[in-house]
């Protein structure tokens, strides 16, 4: 059936019943995704009231006492507290300056590889570190740093140099953690982007031959024009995760020397909220951080609107 | 055709998972869903109403069974790796004859999951089998959750007095503020745990180079720089590292044996007061004496002697080392800790005793072993309780020496026996009992193996038949030679200790929790790097005492008396 200019052009003003009507099961599909969200993750926001009440369970979410801000107050007052938050913030800044670029640049070399085998063995090789589980990695980091066996030293050893005691020295638990992150995940980040970039039709190329452009100059006008989106949405994202830098893996990295620079809000509250099932003061730090990720996601996505084309909304 | 058979497929992979989900063993909670039955108790005679069954249905007390008509009581258990299915154990089978108590069990998959959500959701099964925290304990036991034992104790509790009897400092952990007794513990006094501070040389390498075990600092520090430079090996390399250890402190850490020839320091995290107890709490890392045995750590570290990676190692690490055979002492409680069992290397280390200190004498820390943090809450039996008096009696049985046979092995002549006259116990006495091959610690039906409450005496537990002499050097004679190694220690305890359970105010918890998190974060710190040479015993002593006060110590110090005093 031929669509009429008015049924494509008609002003929408509210609900358009009909458009509905025609493709009613696409909304069924959606209804129960929508449903599953709107149940169990705006559902129980409700409780996020127990940030501002001494939650106590024999009296439930709503018959607890409120206590405004003094959760807040406590966790703000804390001894370490602009230490510990800079260091999440610091390394989460660090981890997406420094991890942002890798898989990129990562995804536009594969893309230029002219032998498959070739391509497929470095695909393969970086990307296997992925599926190490985060125990087993950190158990490795810190047996390839070790002082007088580990293979980073030796090789320092070897040249001429004095070995270094990485894991004691607090202004390199960021570098460590960072790099060994960019180790791990390169591969698996670089998929993306990889992804989008076989997507490029080869005329393009074809046409930068013919007008004689060099590789790095099909990379920057061809290659790059394309990323730029994905790599808006992902820096958007992933700036939206900046107050959650992960527990495990800071854990197992952490010792007494180093603690300067490896306590971050996520093991502090494991270390005090081990010993209270303290729901409250725990909730009002994950509104804390909730808060800040929500104003930096939002910022950064109007930034994005201004400067290019392409935005979360 | 093609797309056909793709759409069958996956429609049949779809039908699979969900199948896979539905048949999934419910897990049941307390609030009684699906699965597991949670009947209270039905007795005929007797009644349901009060908190009490008629003593027309109890046996007097210490007389078995329990009950003379049937009664039910509902447990809930985590699923455990070592016992099969609660419901046709025997111990389970062999407790219903003996008190004529039939079992509900309650399956949890997960203990620390589920008991925040049991504690919040108000419908509490008649007995909990999940350990408590001590805050808990004193949280809900003060709101009434768990009931108040007291008067069982007093009535019924001819085995827990003889527990109070034997140590204490159990009757005095298990009392909360307000001076209920909420909970039932499970008690095992391990002797070879109360010395954890151990230090182990290698034998081997004072053989070779002719030094006798050091008795003094002095004798210790000449003892290394030997190990160092003398090539004790013998592989004609000067890799040996003297001394190595893991963390500032754990059982695993070779600070705390040394700083106690200055000044006696336990090696449990967060427990750094000074001993003996005189009724005043105090800690021991702001006293000249540390600052003195901060200053002999850190020569150690500096000439080379002591492991620069002791601080950033883990123990898997360490036994790494150790076993490349480059270790001359290490702090440990046990070679197992540091050595892959019945190797060369395993054999090859001797436990010394504790070195003369400044004070002339020789110290070492006193570790109160049997009631820990984690054990004192094992047990508690809520308001949703129908009998509770037939609840407590039913756990005080388990007190006794004569169900703990069947309630850590199982069946006597299959699991266990007792001793034959003439075999000796790990303490060198006349043994008491021996398992046997039937019996294994892994996924087994016929005990509950140490997932209920016990009572184990440290005579008790070294009256085990002791391994042959011949395997002393092997993972098999191991419980005799740590025995032996804590009778080195033994003689310079003092057994007068701040307690170590400690329940604080709801009022100050998280005041404490902040306050005393920061303290010993920056305690652990300072003295890594006072030892690693950051920060210098000499002139960055006063800018660390001045931060301690910063952060609270004296506040710490307060509430910890408040706490200490409340409970009297």
């Amino acid at each position: 059936m031929a669509l009429s200019y008015e049924s494509v052009h008609r002003k929408r003003k509210g609900i358009d019943l009909k458009r509905l009507k025609k493709s009613w099961q696409l909304y069924v599909i959606i209804f129960l995704p929508l449903a599953f969200i709107l149940l169990f993750h705006y559902g129980p926001m409700y409780g996020i009231q127990i940030a501002f009440k001494e939650y106590d369970v024999t009296k439930g979410i709503f018959g607890s006492n409120w206590v405004a801000w003094k959760h807040f107050d406590r966790f703000i007052g804390s001894y370490n507290f602009r230490n510990i938050v800079w260091n999440t913030v610091s390394i989460s800044l660090y981890s997406l300056v420094f991890g942002l670029p890798v898989p990129i640049i990562l995804a536009i070399s594969l893309n230029e590889c002219d032998s498959k085998k070739y391509k497929k063995f470095v695909q393969t090789v970086t990307y296997a570190p992925h599926f190490i589980s985060m125990v087993v990695m950190v158990s490795m980091v810190i047996l390839a740093l070790s002082l007088n066996n580990g293979i980073v030293n030796n090789i320092i050893a070897a040249l001429g140099g004095t070995r270094i005691n990485f894991m004691s020295k607090p202004e390199m638990f960021k570098s460590i953690y960072v790099l060994s992150g960019i180790w791990q995940n390169m591969g698996y980040s670089s998929i993306l982007y990889l992804a989008v970039l076989t997507g490029i039709d080869p005329t393009l190329y074809e046409a930068a031959i013919i007008d004689g452009a060099s590789r790095m100059k099909k990379i920057r006008h061809i290659d790059l024009p394309f990323l730029i989106p994905t790599i808006i949405i992902m820096l958007i994202l992933a700036l939206g995760q900046i107050m959650n830098v992960g527990f495990e893996k800071i854990y197992l990295m952490q010792n007494k020397l180093n603690l300067s620079a490896s306590e971050t809000i996520a093991t502090y509250i494991y270390k005090i909220g081990i010993e209270n099932a303290n729901f409250s003061y725990s909730a009002a730090i994950g509104l804390f951080n909730s808060v800040i990720n929500c104003v930096l996601i939002v910022l950064v996505n109007q930034v994005a609107r201004k400067v290019s084309e392409t935005s979360l909304w | 055709m093609k797309s056909r058979k793709l759409f069958g497929l996956v429609s049949l992979l779809l039908v699979l998972v969900l199948l896979a989900a539905c048949t999934q063993t419910p897990t049941t909670t307390g609030t009684g869903t699906t699965g597991a039955t949670t009947t209270k108790a039905t007795t005929t005679a007797g009644t349901t109403t009060g908190s009490t069954t008629t003593s027309s249905n109890l046996t007097p007390a210490g007389e078995l069974p329990i009950v003379k008509e049937k009664v039910e009581l509902e447990i809930l258990i985590a699923a455990s790796d070592t016992v099969l299915d609660y419901e046709t154990n025997g111990m389970t089978k062999k407790m219903e004859e003996w008190t004529n108590v039939h079992i509900n069990w309650t399956m949890v998959a997960d203990a620390a999951e589920s008991k925040p959500l049991l504690l919040a959701s108000g419908d509490y099964p008649e007995v909990f089998r999940i350990s408590m925290t001590p805050e808990e304990l004193s949280l809900y036991g003060g709101k009434g959750v768990f009931i108040d034992l007291t008067s069982y104790i007093d009535q019924y509790g001819i085995n827990m007095k003889q527990m109070f009897d034997y140590d204490s400092s159990v009757k005095r952990g298990l009392t909360i503020p307000g001076g209920k007794i909420v909970s039932l513990p499970t008690y095992s006094k391990t002797y070879h745990m109360t010395a954890c501070n151990k230090m182990w040389v290698n034998r081997t390498w004072l053989e070779a180079l002719d030094i006798e075990v050091p008795k003094t600092l002095d004798d210790f520090y000449n003892m290394l720089v030997a190990f160092k430079n003398d090539d004790p090996n013998g592989n004609n390399t000067a890799d040996e590292v003297p001394l190595t250890g893991v963390d500032v402190v754990s059982w695993n850490s070779s600070i705390p044996y040394l700083m106690s020839a200055f000044i006696v320091t336990d090696n449990t995290p967060g427990r750094y007061f000074v001993q003996p107890y005189t009724g005043a709490v105090d800690v021991v890392f702001d006293k000249p004496e540390w600052r003195e045995g901060l200053k002999y750590l850190n020569k150690l570290y500096a000439e080379g002697l002591l492991d620069a990676e002791c601080f950033t190692q883990d123990s898997a690490l360490r036994r790494q080392k150790v076993e490349s055979g480059v270790i001359g002492a290490t702090g440990s409680n046990a070679p197992s800790a540091f050595a892959v069992a019945d190797s060369e290397l395993f054999k090859a280390y001797d436990a010394i005793p504790p070195l003369v200190g400044v004070s002339g004498k020789q110290q070492t820390a006193y570790i109160p072993s049997g009631m820990e943090g984690t054990s004192v809450g094992f047990a508690t039996i809520t308001s949703a309780c129908e009998n509770p008096d037939v609840a407590f009696r039913w756990f005080d049985l388990l007190y006794s020496e004569e169900t703990i046979y069947d309630n850590l092995f199982g069946t006597e002549g299959e699991q266990w026996r007792k001793a034959d006259a003439g075999e000796l116990g790990i303490n060198g006495e006349p043994a008491i009992w021996k398992t046997l091959e039937g019996f294994s610690g892994v996924q087994q039906n016929n005990s509950w193996y140490q997932t209920l409450p016990t009572f184990r005496r440290a005579e008790w537990r070294l009256g085990e038949v002791a391994a042959k002499p011949e395997n002393y050097y092997l993972r098999a004679g191991m419980e005799t030679r740590i025995y032996d190694a804590t009778t080195l220690y033994e003689p310079h305890y003092n057994t007068n200790v701040t307690p170590h359970i400690i329940y604080i105010d709801e009022s100050v918890a998280s005041e404490y929790a902040d306050t005393k998190t920061a303290l010993y974060d920056y305690m652990y710190t300072s003295t890594a790097q006072f030892i690693t040479g950051g920060m210098n015993p000499e002139t960055d002593w006063d800018g660390y005492l001045s931060e301690l006060k910063n952060i609270g110590l004296e506040d710490y110090l307060r509430m910890t008396q408040e706490a200490l005093d409340a409970v009297g």
